[in-house]
This record gives C-alpha cells, structure tokens and sequence, in this order.
C-alpha cells in the first residue's frame, strides 16, 4: 500500500501496456477503489443490507398490527419502527441502489472508461456505512431513537423528540452531502465523458432518466440540510423557525420539508423509469416507442415536481386557492406520468415478446406502478384527499409506487444486467418461483391497505378498531411472505455469483441493445478504452436500432 | 418603484454570475468571456449600492430603523 | 492504441475514508457534545482535524498531480462542472434559510395577528401580539425575550458591504492580470482581496459581539433573530472558507503556478468568492434594509 507513487504511474501508463489490469488485491481493494463497478458493487450490497434492516422493522410492523390490541411492543417502539422502517428504506435502499446501479451502468452505457471524479466517487459510497451507523445508533440511545415518522415534523422532532434526533439530523446531513456528490459525478460523468458519438438524444433512457434526476438532487437535497440544520438549532440553540411562541411556524417546516419531499419521491423513481424502458424493448424485440416523447416527459415530471409539494399539506389549513393551485398542478403531473406508462405498452403492442424473468419483473412494474399512480391521482384531488388524508389509502398508495415500483424495478435491473457483472447466469427456475412469490404476496400485503383507508384507518398507530382486523391479518400475512422473498432473492444472487452458468455471450439478451452488450462477458475492470464510434452508438441503440 | 429597480439590478447580477459560472464550465481555462461577465456583475453591484445610498439620501427608501 | 491516452482514471486513494471518519467524528462528537457528553467535544475537534488534514492531503495531490501534467483538457472540465454543480447546491441550501425568511416575514407574523382567514389564531393564541417586522416583540415574550436593539444598516452592514464590493472588483483586477500575464499585478490583486476578506470577517466578529452584549438580540431573539443569526453565520461561515481558498491559491501564484491557459483552481475560487459576495448583497438588501 505504500505504492502510491508508483500506482499513479501505472494508472496513468495503463494505456500504454496493460489496460485490463486487475484490481488491487485484498480488502484494501474496496477502500481505495476508484473503479466505477467497485463502487457500484459496494453501493448495491450496502442498499441490501439496509433493505434486510428496514425489512425487519416491517416484520415488526406488520407482527404488531396482526390482530387488534397490542400484542409485542409498545407504542413508542411500534413509532420508532414506522420511522426507522420509512428512513432506512427511503435514505438506506432505494437511493443507493439506484446510485450504485447508475455507477456501475452509465458508463458502460455511454462508453466511458469510468465515471468522472472517481475519487470523489469512493467518497460518496464510504460516507454511507458511517451515516448509516450513525442512523441506526440512535435506536440503542437513551430515551429511544427518533419516533416522529419519515417525515419528522415539527415540533414533534423539535420540541418533544428525544435525544437521539441530534444524531440523527446529523445522519441527514451527511446522507445528503453522499446523494449530492453522487449527483455531481453523473452530472459530470453524462455531460463530459460520454464518447464524442453519442449525442445527447442518441442516450439510453437510464442514462436520460438519471441525468434528470441528478439534478433534481442537487436542487433538493441541500434543500433538506437546511430544514434539518434549522430543527438543530430550533432544538439546541433557541432559535423559533418553527416555533410560533417566536414568530415562526410549525407548518414552515412542513412546506421545508416538502419542498424537498415531493422531488425526492421522483428522485426515487425516474431511474425506475430507465430502467424499465431498458428492459422492455429488449424481450419486445422492438425499438422503445416514442422515445423523445419519454425524455420531454421525464424532463416534465422533473421540472413539475417542484411546484406541487402542498398536496401532502392539504389539511394544514392553506386558502382555498392554494389548494385549488396545488390540486390541479398534481393532476397535471399524471399527464407525462401517463404518456409513459402509454409508451411502455406501446412498445410491448405487436411485438415478439418473450417473458424472461426482467421482463416479468419490468411487467409488473408498469402494471402495478399504475396502481400507484392512480390512487396517487385520487389523492390529489382535494375533497377527497380531506377523507383520506394519514390514513392506510396513503400508505397503500405510496408503497404500490415505491415498493412494486421503484423496488421492482431495481430488482429487474439487476436481474437484466447481472449475468453481465459476473458472467454467470442466475437460476431461472427459482428466479420464476421468486417472481411469483413476490407478485402474489405483495398485493396480498398492500391491496387491502385501500380498503383499510377507505374504512378510515389511520396510519402509525399500533392498535385499531375491531372491523379493521380482517383486512390487517390478510395484509400481515402477505407482508412476512413477502419479507422471505428477499431471503430467496438473495440466495439465487448469491447462487448465481458462486455456482452460476457460466456464459460468455457478450449479448446475454439476445435482442438486448446498448453499448454494454457489446463488452465482454462478465465485463472487463477497466470498462471503454478505446472510445465506441458512432456507427456502433447508433447500431446499438435500444430505440432507434433495429432489433 | 424603487423596489423593482433593485429588484432588476439584483436580477441582472444574478444573470452575469450565472453566465460566468457558465463560461467557467464550458470556455476551458482562460475564458475572457468569464472575466468579464464577473466584472460586469462586479460593476452591477456597485452601481446597485450607490444607487440604494442615493434612494437614502433622496428619502426614498429607509432602514428598517424602529429604534 | 492512441485512443486510449484520451482518458484518465486516478489511482485509488485513503483520502476519502479519512474523509469519512473525519466527518462522523466530527459530526458525532458534535452531536455527543450537545448532551453533555465530555467526550463529544474532544471527538468533534479530533474529526475537525481529521477532515483539514483529509483536505490538504487530497488537494495537494491533486495540485501536484496536475502540476506533473497529468490531467488533461477532461479532467478540466469534470472538475470545472463538478465546482459549477456543487456552487449550485449551495445557492440551493442558502434558499432554504432565504425561504424560511420569507415565510416568517410574508406569511407566519402577519397570520399570527389574525391576517387574512387566521383571524382565531389572533384572538386565540396570543391576542396581545402584534405583527411587526423587524419581529422585536416576539407573540410569547416570555420564551422570547425582545433585544434592545437592532443592527443599523447605515453602520457595519454597510462598511462591510462596501469591503465586499471592493474585494470583488480586486479579485476582478487580479483575474484580469492573470489572463494578460501580469504575475505583479496578479498577487497584488490577491492579497489586496484576502485583507478585505479579512477586515470584513473582523467586521463582522465585531457586530455579532455588539448584538449579543450590548443589543441583546441574539439567536434566541424570535424568527428575525434566527434568520438573522443564520443567514448571516452561513454566509460569515463562507466568507472564511473563500478567505482560507484565495489564500491557498495565493501561495500557489507565489510559487508560480497558474499561467493564462491554464488555472482552474484560480477560476473556481474566484468565481466562489463572486458568489458570496452577491449572498452578502442579497442579505444587505433583505435582512438589513428590508425594501
Ligand atoms: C401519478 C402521480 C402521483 C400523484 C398524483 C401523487 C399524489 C400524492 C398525494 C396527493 C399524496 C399525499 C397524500 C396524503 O398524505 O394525504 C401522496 C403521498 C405520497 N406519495 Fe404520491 N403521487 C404520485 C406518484 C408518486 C410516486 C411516483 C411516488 C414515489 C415513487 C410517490 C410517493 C409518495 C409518498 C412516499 C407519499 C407519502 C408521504 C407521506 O406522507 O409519508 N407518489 N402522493
Ligand atoms: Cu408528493
């Protein structure tokens, strides 16, 4: 390790000798990694840790609400598992996965040789274990860790929380610092090293899609840090942002909040949006339909996000215009929302289609992310929202977008693109099992929440009335089937890794399209040396070239 | 009035420190155009400041001074 | 193989793990510190060591890699647009604290006096109070307790603003040497910057002493004094960090770096110091003389 000097030798030589030198042997490797798959690696298993935690958190959840009355934990605990659960998988799961998916696909996806700031790359991804602990550390901490939901309003997160919150405001803050140089590298890595013949709308959507994100984290997480910085000093040095003994107001924090709330809600789903229109053209064996429209939408949606944030505040008494402005905003969201989901179907319309397990998984997703999106739409609309408003409608509603949709989709990315990390084919057999498993029990666990919501079952309570009980032990059921779903996902991953079919196919997919299809298989630790030119850029394309 | 001549001033300084971040992105090293959309915002601000300690001594506009 | 010396990849490196433990240990410790935990502040001052050796360490590389010739016109320009991206996220997180401002002067005082359809907040939480910005007499005097005075825009804000604006044209004078090769004019320029830099943080030193002994108005002074306090810290808090910045890149002038083609590290600071310098303009016309 004392090779530094010598090392920046060799990486600055490695064109001219050996440019598919391996990595640095030892666990050293992944302190110091510069390597963009490295990174990626480490991003994905970090994101599943964290999904198993937050998993288990659920379990709780879902133990406690089995029957009426309270059965395990007490209530404050049964508070600290909604926040956690809600954090962990927000901040912990989703957002790296689809960080350390980016990392290792976009550039093979833009036939680069690696992303753009690699160091600052490792930087990003070691932040998190620590933010992470720090996060987690709260709960063994007197007084227990933070009980005021995902959404820690104030004052219960200033005023009556415990003393832990410190912690975990600081976990926030540096969570955040991760996401927004996270953002930079794609930022940097998209607009600078793409190879010279691409152009931006010869892009694969994932990179498009990501992209657009990238910004949309750099707008609205520092957003975040200053809300969390204000709940620091409102707690510890007597400011009263949100203290309206002191002229300021609770309900500040909440549009704070939102305001970065709302753009993070798409943060963690236009790269869902990528990757599904990655998957489905492949075994439609057809170009992606409307792919301009598909960037103009994305960009849209992305731009549109930041003006509709109130529609989670409908009931904190804002004037009427306010809420007639925000209601129709909202609704004007689903319009792009719309001409994706119309997009998708359109590519599959007259294709040759063939359902390997992406494929099903990316199936899933349009179908059941719509779901979502429409009792998003029913939300949106204020009258109704006035019923159903922090009740079981809205958890339905969030964990059909999040869980069958964002989750879904990492899920067939990985399954689409690991044969090409490892050069080893998963079990197909299982993996079909797995599908169905997971399709099946999580629409058992989320459906009934609907109704549960619609009965007016309030949410992040750990008792309920009696005539709630049916639908609350289907969902509970479906809720743990579904939680050792994820120990069978991680068996065939593993499996796959350890035992798999060898394959050596650079095209895995057969009709797959993109610049990473024509790399080895499993793909090289240096990725493009020599820069793709654009007769290949074009040929490959999952839009424009023929399949 | 008053309020929105600052208001444009204040805007136009905004614009030239974006177009310099703009220029420094995408001129490479040695961007003229950056230097001088950052002494334009420099000059905008000036001018700014005189204006407002002119608007003060004319009476137009006055510090929140309530004590 | 020409192709290939288009690309650089940099070696793998500890900064960034020091990086992090540096920044847990700092923001952990600090955390402790708050609950009266002896060992917190001594963890938050060993983090702040840490993460100041993490950024000289990784900067030096970073100078002296670039110094060999080892970047070339990409890695330029990755740096250039991570800067131009990071620059954004700041102005982001500055407008939160501008935003919180502005709902507390626009929305949350004048609802408390029972504006608009608030009229039973008014009557019913503190009908005593009345709306007024500057906020002096807070709805709960009690909690709140009102300062004896507020800072005066003609006083300080207004010297410092001027610093500011001199320091701007300065480092403007100096960028212009550095494009024409004027190395004299350049470090003068430079210099002539820090010591504004420099005053105005005195300056600044100077007025938070005179608010918090002499006018009482302090954090803890209601919503004006915690967007004051705020607003003002962050950005004094900048205003070091460009200092700290320009002094750097003014050794490096003095060691003959930089030439007319080739100074990024001279453009990013520049144009961060231009960034600060208009938050400051945006605070003198907002905070102190509330147009
Ligand atoms: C068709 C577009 C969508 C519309 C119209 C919509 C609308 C809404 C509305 C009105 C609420 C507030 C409900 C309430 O609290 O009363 C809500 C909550 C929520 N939405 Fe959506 N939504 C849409 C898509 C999405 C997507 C794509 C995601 C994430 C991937 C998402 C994530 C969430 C989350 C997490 C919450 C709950 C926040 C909380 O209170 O904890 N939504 N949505
Ligand atoms: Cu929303």
């Amino acid at each position: 390790m004392a090779t530094t000097t010598t090392d920046i030798e060799a990486d600055i030589h490695h064109a001219h000798d050996d440019h598919d030198h391996g990595p640095e042997p030892g666990l050293m490797r992944w302190v110091k990694t510069t390597n963009h798959k490295d990174i990626g690696y480490l991003y994905m298993w970090f994101a599943f840790a964290m999904l198993l935690i937050g998993g288990a958190m659920a379990m709780v959840i879902r133990a406690e609400l089995f029957t009426p009355g309270l059965q395990f934990v007490e209530p404050q605990f049964f508070n600290q598992m909604t926040t956690m659960h809600g954090l962990i998988m927000v901040f912990g799961a989703i957002m790296p996965a689809f960080v350390g998916l980016a990392n290792i696909q976009i550039p093979t996806m833009v036939g680069a040789p690696d992303m753009a700031l690699p160091r600052m790359n490792n930087w990003s991804f070691w932040i998190l274990p620590f933010a992470g602990a720090m996060l987690l550390s709260t709960m063994f901490m007197e007084g227990g860790g933070p009980a005021f939901g995902w959404t820690f309003y104030a004052p219960l997160s200033t005023t009556f929380a415990p003393d832990s919150t410190d912690f975990f405001i600081f976990a926030i803050h540096m969570l955040g610092f991760s996401s927004i140089m996270g953002a930079i590298n794609i930022i940097a890595t998209v607009m600078n090293m793409r190879a010279s013949g691409m152009k931006l709308m010869d892009m694969p959507l994932f990179v498009w899609t990501w992209f657009i994100t990238a910004f949309l984290l750099i707008a609205a997480m520092p957003v975040l840090a200053g809300a969390v910085t204000m709940m620091l000093t409102d707690r510890n040095f007597g400011t009263s942002f949100f203290d309206a003994a002191g002229g300021g107001d609770p309900v500040m924090f909440q549009h704070i909040f939102w305001f970065f709330g709302h753009p993070e809600v798409y943060i963690m789903i236009l790269p869902a949006f990528g990757i599904v229109s990655q998957i489905i053209p492949t075994f439609a064996r057809k170009p992606l339909f409307g792919y301009s429209s598909m960037v103009y939408a994305t960009a849209s949606i992305a731009i549109l996000s930041f003006v509709v944030w109130a529609h989670h505040m409908f009931l904190t008494g804002m004037p009427v215009a306010g809420q007639m402005y925000f209601m129709y905003a909202t609704i004007l969201i689903s319009v792009p929302t719309g001409v994706k989901v119309f997009n998708w179907v359109t590519t599959m319309w007259k294709g040759s289609m063939t359902f390997e397990i992406p494929m099903m998984w990316a199936i899933a997703f349009v179908i059941l992310f719509t779901v979502g999106g429409l009792s998003g739409l029913m939300l949106g609309i204020v009258p109704a929202d006035i019923q159903y408003h922090d009740t079981y409608f809205v958890v339905a509603h969030f964990h059909y977008v999040l869980v069958s949709g964002a989750l879904f989709s990492i899920i067939a990315g990985v399954y689409y693109w690991l044969p090409k990390w490892c050069g080893r084919m998963f079990n197909e057999k299982l993996a079909k099992i797995h599908f169905w498993w997971a399709v099946i029990s999580v629409n058992v666990l989320f459906f009934p929440m609907h109704f549960l919501g619609l009965a007016g079952m309030p949410r992040r309570i750990p008792d309920y009335s009696l005539q709630f009980a049916d639908f609350n032990l289907i969902a509970s059921l479906g809720g743990f089937a579904f939680g050792l779903s994820f120990l069978l996902l991680a068996y065939i991953v593993v499996d796959c890794i350890r035992n798999g079919k060898r394959v050596e196919e650079p095209r895995v997919w057969e009709s797959a399209k993109g610049l990473e299809w024509t790399l080895p298989t499993p793909a090289p630790y240096h990725t493009f040396n020599d820069e793709p030119s654009r007769e290949l850029i074009l040929k490959e394309s999952s839009h424009t070239g023929v399949h | 009035m008053i309020k929105i001549v600052v208001l444009g001033f204040f805007l136009f300084i905004l614009y030239s420190l974006g177009s310099a971040l703009y220029y420094m992105m995408n001129d490479g090293a040695g961007s003229q155009r950056m230097m001088k959309a950052l002494a334009m915002r420099i000059g905008a601000s000036i001018a700014l400041f005189g204006f407002m300690m002119f608007a003060f001594w004319m009476g137009w506009i006055q510090p929140d001074g309530r004590f | 193989m020409q192709s290939n010396e288009q690309y650089y990849v940099p070696s793998g490196s500890y900064w960034p793990m020091v990086g992090s433990v540096g920044m847990a240990a700092l923001l952990g410790g600090f955390a402790s510190s708050l609950h009266d935990n002896h060992l917190g502040t001594g963890i938050m001052v060993l983090g702040l060591g840490i993460i100041l050796f993490m950024v000289f360490g990784w900067m030096g590389q970073v100078v002296q890699e670039s110094e060999a010739g080892h970047y070339n016109l990409q890695v330029d320009k990755s740096f250039r647009i991570g800067m131009g991206w990071f620059i954004f996220s700041e102005v982001m997180f500055f407008a939160a604290f501008f935003g919180a401002l502005f709902y507390a002067r626009e929305f949350s005082v004048p609802w408390l006096n029972g504006e608009g359809n608030n009229f039973w907040t008014g009557e019913l939480l503190w009908p005593e109070f009345k709306a007024a910005w500057p906020l002096v007499e807070m709805p709960d005097p009690q909690l709140y307790p009102s300062p004896d005075g507020l800072i005066h825009a003609w006083g300080i804000p207004a010297i410092n603003t001027m610093l500011l604006l001199a320091s701007g044209a300065t480092l403007t004078w100096a960028h212009w040497a550095l494009l024409n090769n004027k190395r004299d004019q350049l470090i003068y320029g430079m210099i002539a910057t820090i010591v504004l830099g420099v005053i105005f943080i005195g300056f600044q030193v100077a007025e938070y002493g005179e608010a918090y002994g002499h006018l009482n108005l302090k954090m803890t002074s209601g919503v004006y004094g915690s967007t004051f306090f705020m607003l003002t810290g962050f950005h004094g808090f900048h205003v070091v960090l460009g200092t700290i910045m320009l002094v750097v890149i003014l050794m490096r002038v003095i060691r003959g770096h930089f030439d007319a083609d080739n100074h990024f590290g001279f453009e990013a600071v520049a144009w961060y110091w231009h960034f600060v310098d208009v938050v400051w303009l945006g605070l003198f016309i907002y905070v102190y003389w509330l147009v």
